[in-house]
């Protein structure tokens, strides 16, 4: 609305161009009484003249056949002359200097010298009006765009609200899903062999074969316990943490079982709240893998923020790969897509006796 | 219909329209002669020709009135159409009126049968520039009432300091050089040349006339929403 708002029609040097051409007429309307009728002729055509201008769109360098014709009435009836100071102030407001030597020259030709103030007079008078009009027009112009700057930020700041509250409700449909993948995939498979052993159990408890009973209870009691460990760290990884500061991150290092050696390059406190999320829990995950599948002599974790990049790796020498394959496996994978979600990756390095993890976050530094 | 037939029918339906063209212009005939010139109605004429022409043009300031004009605004008739047919309607009512005072004039008076001829052609450029002040003064207002009482005094003011109500002749010499700026004065004017059968001043009257009513259309019929 505020675009389509239009000014008034007229502008304030427009009105002034006006007031001006009525005050120079007055005063030679004052300069020529008694009326002559041939002046009265000469004054009908200029005011002729400028009225079509007005209500007609014309090229302003039209202009100068009027301007000639009254040049030419001027060398008949010499006071005609004193009319051409109009078209000097007409071709100054409208900036065409050079057809304003043909008036401006015959006026000071023939008027007499106490009647040449007035083309000297209207040029001025022209000139300055143009500049203030350019300027107005310029300034116009600048108001105009500031407007449509003004709508187009209102516009996307419209859209990005409506982006925001569209990521909002996928990141919690996507959470949602990933809750459900998890439950299904870590605990579902634990659960389910846990209930065909017992299965297998209550039958063979039926054939009275005990031993085999028992061996058949203890497997579905180790499943039990180990859905019940895969529940806490589905928990813990679904539960955002409280403390997101890089410390908590360092405190899981010096809290580990395991002694770590932890290595630091770049500024780790420009890391944003949503990196520093992330490293928790990959780190977390790293750890819980280590604790459960190996046992490292040396665990070594090397951080470093390029700026870019965040860089992490976590290596230990106590991989077990008949431990590695099942549980950890399903932390890595749900470690690898976290890690992805955010364009990042996730590399595993795995040689004799070395179990070395690559991640690597992109764009966590603040501008 | 037309635009113009449309301001034809319009002006019929005024019944003082009928009386201004019809009944007014005789008495100004029965206007006896000043003996240094032609009968005083004919001057005289010009004040009944500017009245008849402002009562005319009330159409056009009603039709702005009523947002007549907003309407056509936005309907596929260009505004230079609607003003061309409502003014040449007022016009050809006019030169009605003109040819009827002129008739009456034969009838009655005995003057050369050119100064007829010539007397038309001046009372067609007084008309046009009549028609043509009624609008310029019109678009100054918004409302008819205002305007026709403003009018009232304003153009029998004009008329009588240009020489139109009372014969030029008595109008101080001195007072003629500053009321040679009004319109009006060139009615007068034109009638003492064509009693003295100076066709250079009759061209001049005309050419004037003609001029003031170019610059009155054009300011006038700037279009007012």
């Amino acid at each position: 609305v505020n675009i389509l708002k239009k000014s008034s029609s007229f502008t304030q040097p427009e009105v002034m161009y006006a007031v001006v051409l009525v005050m120079e007429f007055t005063i030679l309307l004052l300069l020529i009484i008694p009326f002559d009728a041939a002046y009265i002729a000469v004054f009908l055509f200029v005011l002729f003249s400028l009225l079509l201008r007005w209500r007609v769109s014309l090229s302003s360098a039209s202009m100068v056949i009027d301007a000639l014709v009254v040049s030419i009435s001027a060398f008949l009836v010499p006071e005609a002359a004193l009319f051409l100071f109009v078209y000097v102030l007409y071709f100054a407001y409208h900036e065409h200097y050079f057809l304003l030597l043909i008036p401006f020259t015959i006026s000071l030709l023939l008027l007499e010298s106490g009647h040449i103030i007035l083309p000297i007079q209207a040029a001025l008078a022209g000139f300055l009006l143009s500049r203030w009009r350019s300027e107005n027009r310029r300034l116009h112009e600048e108001n105009d765009q500031l407007r449509q700057k003004v709508y187009r930020m209102e516009q996307t700041e419209l859209k990005l609200l409506t982006d925001h509250r569209e990521i909002d409700r996928l990141s919690r449909l996507n959470e949602r899903r990933e809750i459900a993948q998890k439950l299904h995939d870590n605990l579902g498979h634990e659960i389910t062999a846990s209930n065909l052993l017992v299965k297998a159990g209550r039958e063979l408890l039926k054939r009275e074969e005990y031993d085999k009973t028992l061996s058949t209870l203890d497997q579905a009691n180790q499943r039990l316990d180990s859905a019940a460990s895969k529940l806490q760290t589905a928990v813990s990884q679904i539960e955002p943490s409280d403390e997101t500061g890089i410390e908590t991150v360092l405190n899981l290092f010096r809290q580990f079982i395991y002694p770590v050696d932890v290595s630091i390059d770049g500024n780790m406190s420009r890391v944003p709240v949503f990196g520093q999320q992330l490293l928790h829990i990959v780190v977390q995950e790293a750890l819980t893998n280590i604790a459960r599948h190996a046992e490292p002599s040396y665990v070594k974790v090397h951080l470093n923020n390029t700026g870019r990049l965040l860089r992490m790796s976590v290596e230990n020498d106590g991989v077990t790969p008949e431990h590695g394959n099942t549980g950890g496996a399903n932390g890595l994978r749900y470690m690898r897509r976290r890690i992805e979600a955010v364009n990042g990756s996730l590399t595993i390095q795995k040689t004799s006796g070395r179990f070395k993890i690559i991640v690597l976050i992109p764009g966590v530094s603040h501008e | 219909m037309s635009i113009f037939t449309l301001a034809l029918i319009k002006t019929t339906k005024q019944k003082a329209n009928f009386l201004l063209v019809l009944l007014f212009p005789i008495p100004l005939l029965l206007i006896p002669e000043n003996g240094n010139g032609f009968n005083t109605g004919l001057g005289t004429y010009g004040l009944l020709n500017m009245f008849t022409a402002f009562l005319l043009c009330r159409p056009l300031v009603e039709d702005r009135m009523r947002g007549v004009l907003l309407r056509i605004a936005a309907a596929p008739i260009h505004y230079l159409k609607y003003a061309a047919g409502h003014l040449s309607a007022y016009l050809l009512v006019l030169c009605i009126q003109i040819a009827l005072f002129m008739a009456g004039t034969i009838l009655i008076r005995d003057y050369q049968p050119v100064q007829y001829f010539q007397l038309s052609i001046l009372y067609l450029a007084f008309s046009f520039m009549s028609t043509a002040f009624a609008v310029a003064w019109n678009s100054l207002f918004t409302s008819y009432s205002l305007s026709f009482a403003l009018f009232s005094g304003f153009g029998s003011l004009l008329a009588l300091i240009s020489g139109v109500s009372i014969p030029l002749m008595f109008i101080p010499e001195g007072l003629q050089l500053y009321t040679r700026f009004l319109p009006p004065y060139w009615l007068p004017y034109g009638i003492d040349a064509i009693y003295r059968h100076n066709l250079s001043g009759l061209v001049l009257s005309v050419m004037i006339l003609c001029g003031y009513a170019a610059v009155m259309l054009l300011a006038g019929t700037k279009r007012r929403l």
